[in-house]
């Protein structure tokens, strides 16, 4: 019986002017957004490689000069585009993707400096972006009239003189949806990837294709979502036009309010220390460790090498102790900040591809974490080359000349590896938003089956 | 008749659900991004009070190579309104000689956490355009079809009135609906506005809110006609809002998102690396140049370099006290060669840089070239110029204003040829001067006659300097001159578009809207007289 609903409510819908307009507007922008992406990775991609060159270059002329030069310079670290980033760019263009670092401390990041700072912060034409914005449009304007425009038509109260459940009929509408959906969807995927490979630019791997099914899967949780929401506002009245009215008000509140309200939330609820306090901060410590050594130090030659890299390590311990308490004040607002907007189910959906395509905060977080140990591997290694030599005063310290002074051999010299996150770690940062996105879902639907028994038919 | 018309759709409208919903929709969006607005807007302030407050005393100074005006731009109030993209861009700017005026400076964005760079959020301009546009859209697309479903379009042109007298009354009567609705938003905002303590607006800036009125009345228009044509075109309103809705998606998500990708991927934008790596060349050219003259003025003046007290910095800073009269003069010598040169190669790594920002312009311009197709992109960009946070304000201020200001400020150097004086890098009369034995004998209460007994004995007691603390001579730190007057120092004046200018160059895109909106109601006329009733 319920396939007999789910068959009859897919063809009406497969024959609406509606999914007709869906479908063609989707494949449109999958196929536009495709393209653009392809050319935009190329250019973006060389910028990327140019700037990565030259700080290798960097690495093997300070290698070349000396351990000590090896160990004081700063170098960058950055992240390019993904080859992934057509199912997702997850915001990677505003977040921060280049590290500055040395063998002391990883103390910078900033959002990649290319930017065209005259032009307006867009979104790209992803995968995401089509989901989010247009799918869960075509969502809601084939639910709003499930319920409500079958009463006006007077064929709700038909259907329902037959022997069946209101929940089956109800459930089968509901699935019926979905699958239409997915009609719209998937042939948009197929068309985004037939470009991509047939583009030569970008290699489709095993991988990128377990991201693409991870990417599915959430797409159907969040149709899910909207659907139970868009059968809602269509039980909820009894006339149609009045439950297209509330199907998109509470589509702008989702796409349009709740996503943009972010940042009042992130500065009214959780403000952060202000840098020049930071900055002060820093520097009282350090003139209290300046007070701390003893009387005449400087003076004191025998010893000043020693001293000097005493003092130095000490400012160093003690401004990337601010520095971090900083830093996680930082990520703790960005991160309860999120919380607050999972009251979208349109914000759940972006932060489960984040994690789908292992990209954007998850991506941050991990690199950032990455770049932290291994810098400390980083030290080691200088430390070791600096132990190699038996000339040097073995003062390790930041800016000191207590390092030796003979060059490294580049070859063996570290350099960072970017790993993407792995599949627990994606799980992990999804797991909550799942929760939240099976909660909605669960009392949305359950919801609209209670005042669909209720729901008077003539 | 077309009153009678008009005014009884008023009431009608007035009565649906969808009125009252989308009233309450406004009622509680509008003051909601006004609050948040203020709010962002107050952090600004914050973040522009502490950098003004850093930038005088940048003005205190006692050496002409230590002034290095700081400009602060302070947060555009109007942004309140439309945002435009006064958020991503950075709003301090210090003038050098060695470098020409560009954005690249620095990381300033008056937020302190760089990762909230990623978050959106949406201004006035933007919840009007999103909640009205759909508002207007609502009330228009079963003007004509849903009449008909319901049969009494039968029996309103059964009456002895024309149709084109139906149609404009129809229209009146939405626009007597949305009217009422639009003014409730501005006078909304600017009542949050007065009774916000913090901004206050000039009459200019009213005006300019003012003229937001018309332009969003000529905007909400088009998408009146835009449903009503729809409305016209098919003989069922669930068809006709479906088209309705599927217009209103692309022109708000997807035209302006694909136009600015789009512009990416057609106008590359020269890497800044490149940049980078020509402005590294530039600089080791200018620097073995320097190097070569230092070289050669110390073979013909051999200084003695010696120095007692004095500080340095970026852009050329240095100042001194009490150092030796040869190593002044060298001082002096090296400055006069030095800063007009590299005065010089700031103008011609200028020239890579004038380039670059070129492509950047070039992209934004097509990009804004592009999204014209959209007519909310159309309001946006007029909102913007109108609120002084679109692109042209950026490029007046960072291609004229800031440029102008940075040769008169080095012509106002020229002028009081600063460069081969003693004054720009110490404050010590030249008449007091000394030389490196005078300083010695003096200072050591006559331990040592000569320069030549000290460096010996100081190279012997492993660089001691202290025999030259016994007898202070006064006026040898840098501390004890007094700050420059700079009282005739030129001043900064930002020129931002004029309202007239502002109007002259929306005009075009005001008229097109127009124009679209003409040939929309001739299409609604004609789709309207033919329409089949039945």
């Amino acid at each position: 019986m319920l396939f007999h609903i789910i068959l009859r409510e897919l063809r009406s819908n497969i024959l609406s002017l509606r999914m007709l307009l869906a479908l063609v507007l989707a494949l449109t922008v999958f196929g536009l957004g495709t393209l653009v992406f392809v050319a935009n990775y190329k250019i973006d991609r060389k910028e990327i490689e140019h700037s990565s060159q030259q700080e290798i270059e960097r690495m093997k002329a300070a290698a070349a000069e000396s351990v000590s030069s090896l160990a004081n310079w700063g170098f960058n670290q950055d992240f390019g585009p993904r080859s992934n980033s057509f199912i997702s760019n997850s915001r990677e263009d505003n977040l921060p993707v280049r590290f500055m670092y040395d063998s002391f401390k990883v103390d910078r990041f900033f959002v990649w400096p290319g930017r065209n700072p005259l032009s307006d912060s867009c979104q790209p034409l992803d995968w995401m972006f089509i989901v989010s914005i247009i799918i869960s449009f075509s969502v809601l304007l084939l639910a709003y009239d499930t319920v409500s425009g079958e009463k006006e038509a007077r064929t709700l109260a038909l259907s329902l003189s037959n022997p069946v459940s209101r929940g089956l009929v109800l459930f089968g509408k509901y699935v019926s949806v979905i699958l239409s959906t997915i009609l719209v969807l998937v042939p948009g995927m197929a068309l985004s990837l037939l470009i991509i490979l047939s583009s030569g630019r970008i290699a489709i791997t095993r991988g990128t294709l377990a991201e693409t099914g991870l990417f599915l899967a959430a797409a159907i949780l969040f149709v899910a979502c909207i659907t139970a929401f868009g059968i809602l506002t269509s039980v909820l009245t009894h006339r149609a036009n009045v439950s297209l009215v509330a199907a998109l008000s509470l589509w702008l509140l989702f796409v349009v309010v709740v996503p943009n309200t972010a940042l009042y939330w992130a500065q009214k609820l959780f403000p952060i220390e202000r840098m020049e306090n930071v900055m002060q901060r820093i520097n009282m410590e350090r003139e209290n460790l300046e007070k701390g050594m003893p009387e005449g130090w400087r003076k004191n030659s025998a010893s000043l090498v020693e001293n000097y890299a005493k003092l130095e390590n000490e400012f160093l311990a003690s401004e990337m102790k601010v520095r971090r308490d900083w830093y996680n004040q930082m990520f703790s607002q960005y991160e309860r900040t999120r919380l607050i907007t999972a009251l979208s189910p349109i914000a759940i959906f972006e932060y489960l591809c984040e994690a789908a395509v292992g990209g954007g905060y998850l991506r941050f977080r991990k690199n950032w974490l990455d770049m932290n140990s291994f810098q400390l591997q980083f030290l080691e290694f200088v430390k070791a080359a600096d132990a190699k030599d038996p000339e040097s005063p073995h003062a390790f310290s930041p800016n000191s000349w207590g390092i030796s002074g003979k060059p490294v051999d580049f070859s063996d010299v570290l350099i960072f590896q970017e790993k993407a996150p792995s599949i627990q770690e994606r799980f992990s940062h999804a797991g909550l938003y799942l929760l939240i996105l099976f909660f909605y879902t669960t009392a949305a639907f359950a919801l609209s089956f209670v005042l669909f028994v209720r729901y008077d038919v003539r | 008749m077309i009153l009678q018309i008009a005014i009884k759709e008023f009431y009608n409208n007035l009565l649906t659900a969808r009125f009252s919903i989308g009233f309450i929709m406004c009622l509680f969006l509008i003051p909601f991004s006004l609050v948040v607005n203020l709010k962002d807007y107050r952090e600004q302030l914050k973040g522009y009070e502490i950098e003004r407050a850093k930038t005088e005393k940048s003005y205190q100074v006692r050496v002409y190579s230590a002034l290095r005006p700081e400009i602060v731009r302070p947060p555009e109030p109007l942004s309140i309104f439309s945002k435009g993209i006064s958020g991503n861009a950075e709003n301090k700017f210090k003038i050098r000689l060695e470098t020409w005026v560009s954005t690249a400076d620095g990381y300033e964005t008056g937020r302190e956490n760089p990762l909230l760079m990623s978050l959106f959020s949406m201004d006035f301009c933007t919840i009007l355009v999103f909640v009205l546009s759909l508002f207007a859209l609502l009330f228009t697309y079963d003007a004509c079809s849903g009449e008909r479903e319901s049969g009494t379009l039968k029996l309103v042109l059964s009456n002895p009135v024309h149709r084109w007298k139906v149609l404009i009354g129809k229209l009146i009567g939405v626009c007597l609906t949305l009217l009422p609705v639009i003014m409730f938003c501005y006078l909304l905002s600017a009542l949050f506005v007065l009774l916000a303590p913090e901004v206050s607006f000039s009459a200019g800036e009213w005006l300019r809110v003012a003229l937001l009125i018309p332009v969003s009345l000529v905007f909400f228009g088009l998408f009146i006609l835009i449903g009503l044509l729809f409305s016209c075109c098919f003989r069922s309103s669930a068809a006709s809002i479906v088209l309705c809705l599927f217009v209103w998606v692309i022109s708000i998500f997807i035209i302006p998102n694909l136009a600015n990708s789009l512009a990416k991927s057609l106008v590359a934008t020269p890497s800044t690396e490149e940049l980078r790596a020509g402005n590294v060349l530039l600089i080791r050219e200018m620097g073995k140049k320097i190097n070569d003259y230092s070289q050669s003025i110390i073979k013909q003046m051999k200084p003695d370099f010696f120095y007692w007290d004095g500080k340095g910095g970026e852009d050329g800073y240095m100042e001194f006290a009490g150092a030796s009269r040869s190593t002044m003069d060298f001082r002096r010598q090296f400055n006069e060669f030095r800063e007009p040169l590299r005065i010089e190669y700031a103008e011609k790594k200028g020239v890579g840089q004038k380039e670059y920002m070129d492509q950047l312009d070039a992209q934004v311009k097509l990009a804004n070239r592009l999204a014209l197709l959209s007519p909310t992109d159309v309001f946006r960009q007029v909102s913007n110029a109108l609120c002084r946070t679109d692109y042209d304000t950026r490029h007046l201020l960072i291609s004229e204003s800031l440029q102008r200001y940075r040769d008169d400020f080095i012509g106002y150097l020229k002028g009081k040829k600063v460069f081969s004086s003693y004054e720009y890098f110490t404050r010590q009369p030249p008449g007091t001067f000394m030389d490196y034995d005078e300083i010695v004998r003096v200072r050591s209460g006559g331990q040592f006659n000569s320069a030549a007994e000290f460096i010996k004995w100081r190279k012997e007691h492993g660089g001691d300097r202290s025999p030259l603390n016994k007898v202070p001579i006064p006026g040898t730190a840098i501390t004890d001159y007094p700050l420059l007057e700079l009282t005739d120092m030129p001043t900064f004046e930002c020129q931002s578009p004029s309202i007239p200018g502002v109007l002259r160059q929306s005009m075009g895109k005001i008229a097109g809207l127009i124009g679209v909106e003409l040939v929309l109601f001739f299409l609604t006329f004609v789709c309207f007289v033919r329409y089949d009733v039945r």
